[in-house]
Formats: structure tokens, sequence, C-alpha cells
């Protein structure tokens, strides 16, 4: 697999490496994600009926509900939350489910945000790495 | 617009705010902790050009503020603890005259046990109404020096929409504590603009507007339906609660977009950290959306062209801080602010939008972006709305199963409007009408009537709760229909089919049907 590595800003540091499914538009987990099973239900969205479970999920900013804080939570309470999140922007919303999860559930989901640039170059990739231990993320295609 | 900050005391915050709102008159006594209030007015008054009185006791000075309220000015005392219990008779002669003015009660810490040096927490004695009884005021509570600031400085807006008395209800924690404020903009009170003010003896002129009836001129039950009808509309109107974007938006003021578990914590904790739009310098516009020269202000009649610009201002803007440009200020109610603000939250990450010449923080562009420029604009047209519309609409229906109104919860007026456009006609036989209210709304509906009208008419009234979240997998019905662009967003992901938007006219003309009615509109051609 071919790789590059880019610099990203961290929000929730981890050690990860899964499946990527990327989004060029904002979404919101209220509504659009079904917290039983981490499939996006929401028939405008270019993910619509894939399943964000065990996956890196990008997404370019949150919208919609604040409820997406608590949705995110409940995804990592039924195994179904997404393995880590890239945005542009990441807001509290987003963050919270990641941010309490460490001490709820000790799970890590790291969230990095990326510069416009470096979001599009995850369009066609694979996987994604991120590591507990630097601001920077490694792309596999 | 250079001064940035300033490190103030609670107390100071809202003595020089009061001053940027345009507070000419202040009458007060001292009493701990609310003394800084009349030392910085006893300093500052004059220098502004207005008229700074010490009374000879709290009742004095609070009645001073009636005779200065009477002529237009705004005006101002404050107190504390026992001082605050003294100002009651003169709460009551403002409310039974009718005038504005603002009223700061700084409370001592205390138990509630009737104590007089410990146990004085005015909380009840102020949110119950004051005074000799059965009036009510706005209580406004700062919970910082900058809320203290932000809310003086919008208490004297609302006591004059109102011709009330506004209470800022202070502590003696937030009086004393020095923080980081961000002052309002000075401006001019124009006290010559009512038509109930006095205007002084020479003029000789009576003012157009009787604002009382203690002399019983006035036929008693019109005069009684008057005072019930400004109660009820700060009860509809001024009632704050977390709706980030509106309450940022609308209200101006200052929450971000926190999810609940956040909420809690720092309901906890006592304390929110300082970030986001919190900071005044976050809150200026980056961009603007200007309607185009196609979207004619005579088209904003109803709801639905709100809610189509406001589904397509939020999928633009994202999670920014923008402007809207073009949206005719005449007419706008509250509840059209209620639906724009729920669906540019449901299509865009919005947590504060400006609408200029009609949200606070955007009286003028220029306020908006704080004098500088737009750095991005976008125009949107006739054909963005009708792409709007597509998102959130299935064409393919024809007969309708629900109607639901009640996204966000309807309010009184909405309520009263449904019952109006339903003139001796009821809901087609095989249409369920779902209309969602909160508790104090269905209280209002049961004591008025309108809840017997409007169930006679075929209408289900549901209160509290959310139908999006309604845990019975299976509503029973084929096809939906909302007027509510945040419902019509979420339906299918929540409830697995896709509605049809229109108008609160059209939903009920397609209740009435039991099939889709749709009217001709500017964007459907």
């Amino acid at each position: 697999m071919e790789k590059i590595t880019v610099k990203c800003k961290t929000a929730v540091y981890g050690n990860v490496r899964a499946e990527l499914l990327w989004a060029n538009e904002p979404m919101s987990f209220w509504g659009t994600v079904d917290p039983q099973t981490g499939v996006i239900r929401d028939n405008r969205h270019s993910l619509y009926k894939k399943n964000m479970s065990g996956k890196v999920l990008a997404f370019t900013t949150p919208k919609g509900s604040s409820g997406t804080g608590l949705i995110i939570l409940e995804q990592i309470r039924t195994g179904c939350a997404p393995a880590a999140i890239i945005n542009l922007r990441s807001d509290p919303v987003v963050l919270t489910g990641p941010v309490i999860a460490k001490r709820f559930y000790n799970v890590d989901i790291p969230v990095v945000n990326l510069s416009e640039e470096d979001y599009g170059k995850l369009e066609g990739a694979k996987e994604v790495e991120f590591f507990a231990d630097r601001d920077e993320i490694d792309i596999y295609y | 617009m250079g001064e940035k900050f300033k490190l103030m005391k609670g107390n100071e915050a809202i003595a020089e705010a009061a001053l940027r709102a345009g507070c000419r008159f202040y009458a007060g006594y001292p009493i701990t902790p609310q003394s800084e209030i009349l030392e910085y007015m006893s300093a500052n008054m004059a220098a502004r050009g207005g008229v700074f009185v010490q009374g000879e006791s709290e009742i004095a000075s609070m009645s001073m503020l009636w005779g200065a309220a009477a002529c237009g000015e705004r005006v101002m005392t404050s107190s504390s603890g026992p001082g605050y219990d003294l100002k009651q008779e003169g709460i009551s002669y403002l409310a039974s005259y009718n005038l504005p003015a603002v009223l700061v009660d700084v409370m001592r810490y205390g138990v509630g046990d009737g104590e007089i040096t410990e146990g004085q927490d005015s909380y009840w004695e102020a949110v119950r109404g004051g005074g000799h009884g059965d009036s009510r005021q706005i209580v406004l509570t700062p919970a910082s020096v900058q809320e203290c600031a932000a809310l003086t400085y919008l208490a004297f807006d609302l006591a004059e929409k109102y011709r009330t008395v506004v209470i800022i209800l202070s502590d003696g924690g937030i009086s004393q504590m020095i923080e980081k404020v961000v002052l309002p903009q000075a401006r001019e009170h124009d006290k010559d603009q009512f038509d109930w003010a006095i205007k002084g003896f020479k003029t000789r002129e009576e003012p157009k507007v009787k604002v009382t009836n203690l002399d019983r001129s006035m036929d008693y039950g019109e005069y009684d339906r008057m005072i019930q009808d400004k109660f009820k509309s700060m009860h509809d109107h001024e009632q704050r609660w977390d709706v980030i974007c509106y309450y940022n938006s609308i209200i101006g003021a200052r929450t971000n977009r926190y999810a609940g578990p956040l909420e809690l914590l720092c309901g906890i904790a006592g304390r929110a950290p300082y970030f986001g739009l919190h900071v005044p310098e976050n809150r200026y516009a980056k961009g603007l959306v200007k309607l185009g020269d196609d979207i004619k202000p005579e088209y904003f009649v109803e709801e639905d062209i709100f809610n189509l610009v406001s589904y397509s201002f939020g999928s633009i803007v994202a999670d920014r801080i923008w402007v809207l440009e073009g949206i005719p200020a005449k007419g706008i109610t509250n509840e059209i602010l209620k639906q724009f603000s729920a669906t540019a939250a449901s299509s865009g990450g919005i947590a504060l939008f400006h609408m200029i010449g009609v949200t606070p923080e955007a009286q003028t562009k220029e306020q908006a972006f704080n004098g500088r420029e737009p750095e991005e604009e976008v125009e949107i047209h006739l054909s963005d709305l009708a792409d709007a519309e597509r998102q959130i609409t299935n064409p393919d229906v024809t007969d309708i199963d629900a109607v639901v109104l009640g996204c966000p919860h309807c309010s009184y007026n909405e309520c009263a409007m449904v019952a109006e456009l339903f003139p001796s006609r009821r809901v087609h036989d095989n249409v369920n009408f779902w209309l969602i209210t909160s508790r104090s709304v269905n209280d209002r509906l049961k004591d008025s009537g309108l809840y017997e009208s409007l169930t006679r008419l075929g209408v289900q009234i549901y209160c509290d709760g959310c139908i999006l979240e309604y845990r019975n997998k299976n509503l029973g019905t084929k096809t939906m229909m909302s007027n509510s662009g945040k419902f019509d967003t979420y339906c299918f992901s929540m409830r697995g089919l896709q509605p049809v938007f229109g108008s609160i006219r059209e939903c009920i003309e397609s209740a009435v049907a039991g099939r889709v009615v749709k009217e001709a509109k500017p964007w459907r051609k």
C-alpha cells in the first residue's frame, strides 16, 4: 500500500489504524446515524446505508442537533462507534463522545482536524493510521 | 471599535452597561453588596449628561424612577436584600402605570431561612412578581460579569418593549468578582420617541396613549385584557431556554454548541470554559449570504419561504458565523425566527447567525462584521429555494395520513392561527393531525378554551416530547406533512419516510382535503 503522512491538529489522541469512510460534506449524528448499528440512514447523505462501525469516519464539519454528542456516546456503548474521526473543524458536540469515552468505557477514539488541502487527499484512500504521541496521520492508498 | 475588553467588577459592568444603553437617570441608596453600582453612577452619570440622585431611602429613590420613567427616560435603581424589599411598593406603582424601569437586586448569600444578615437570597421574591403581588416582571439572571453587562444592556430594551419593570437578579459573588468584560457600544436614547410619555409642562401636550387605569376611566375589562395580554406576551416571547441557535442569534445570549453531558458538567462545576461564542470577538460575522433580486420582499408572507431560505443558508454556511442580508424585517415574528433558527441548525451546524436589521447583533451590517468587510459572499436565488424544497419534500405523495405541527413546539399564537385557518371545516377522517406544544402553552390552551376548539376540529394535541424521538417504530402512517424545515430534514432518518413540506396554511388545507394541497409559489414555477 502506498502511504503519505500529513500533519494534523489533534483533539483526542490514540493509536488506531482502520478502513476509511470519507464524505466531502458535513454530518449530524442525531437522526443521521442509527445508534444501534452505526448505519447512516439519511437518504440525502453521500454515505447513505454505509456502516461506520469500527471505521475511520471523515466528514467536513459537524451539523444538526447537539444530540450528536450523546449519539456517539451511545454508539460507543453499543459497539458501533467509528474507530476515529477526521474533520476540517470539530466542535464540542462531536468531541463530547470521544472525550468522555475514555473515562466511561476506557476507549480511545482519536479525533483530528486537517487543512482543506490535506482533507482532500483523503479521497480514494483506503486506510488511515493515528498516533497517540504525535500530530500527524498516515494515509494509505 | 478599538476597545477590546476591560477588567471590571460585576457591579461596575452593570452600571457601565446601563450608561451605554442610554440610562440617564439613576436614583439609589447604598447597601452592601450593591454599593459599587451607586458609586459608579455617582462618578460617571454627570459626564454622560444624566442625573444621579442618592435618595434619602430606598423607597424614595424607587419612587423617583416613577417620575423619570413617565417622561420616557431610561431609568435604573439598585439595591440588595432588605433594601430590595423596600422597593416593592415602587414596583407595583410602576407596574400599574405600565412604565419601563430597570431594577437591580444584588442578592446577598443565604440559606433562605428568613434571617436578615444571612438568609436574604431574594430568588422567590423576584421571580414571583414582587410588588404588592399580581403583577409580573421580567427577571434576568447574569451568571458572569460579561452577562452582567449584556443582560443589563438588554434589560432596557425589554423594559420598553413591554413597558414593564425588568429585574436584574445578580448576587454578591458576581457583584464583587473581577472578570474580563467586553462592553456593548454606547447608544443614545431618544426619550421623545414614545406616544405614552409625558412631554413636559411647557408643551401641555397630553400623551397619546393612556398608560394606567388608576382613575378607572377606562373600561376595566379592556384594561384587564391589555395587562393579561402583556403578561402572556412576556411569557411567550421572553422565556429563555437552551435552544442554542435561537438563544444565541435572536436573544443575543452567549452559548455554544454543547452536547448534553458537557452542559451537565458545566452545571456541576458552576462554570463554563471561556471559548467559542462566549467570546465576543468570535461572534462577528465572516461571510455574507445575500438574497438575489428575484427573491422579492413581498414573497415573505408565510413561514415556508423563511424555512427554505434558512435551509439554504444552513447548507452554505455549515459551522461558520455568517450574515443574511435582504430579509424584510417588517412583520417578522418570533415564531418565524424560531422556525428559521431550527431549520438552519438542521441543514447546517449553526450555533449563531445574524440577520441584518432583525437580530440584536446585526442592527447594522457594520455591527455584524465589526466594521470589517465580508471575507466571502454568496447570493441565493429562487432556484436555491426550489433546491431546498426538493431536499425536504416528497413530490410523489398525493394522499396524506398525518400532519405534524410543532417542531419546535407550537407557541400559543401558532395554536390560535391553526384554529383560525379551519373556518367551519375539520380534519379529514383519514388524517391524523398532531399538534405538539409545551406544557405551559397546553395549560393556556385549556384556560382559554382553545384546547377544546382545536380538539373539536379533530386536532390531537400532545405536550412536551419530540415526535421524531417517539419510541414506537411505527406511527401507523405512510405519508406525513409538516411546516417545519427541521422536522422534514430529520423525518426520513428518524421515521423512515420522506415527508411533504408546506406552509401551515397548506398543511391545514391538506388535512381538510386528505390529500396534498400546495399553492403556487414563486420558487415553484
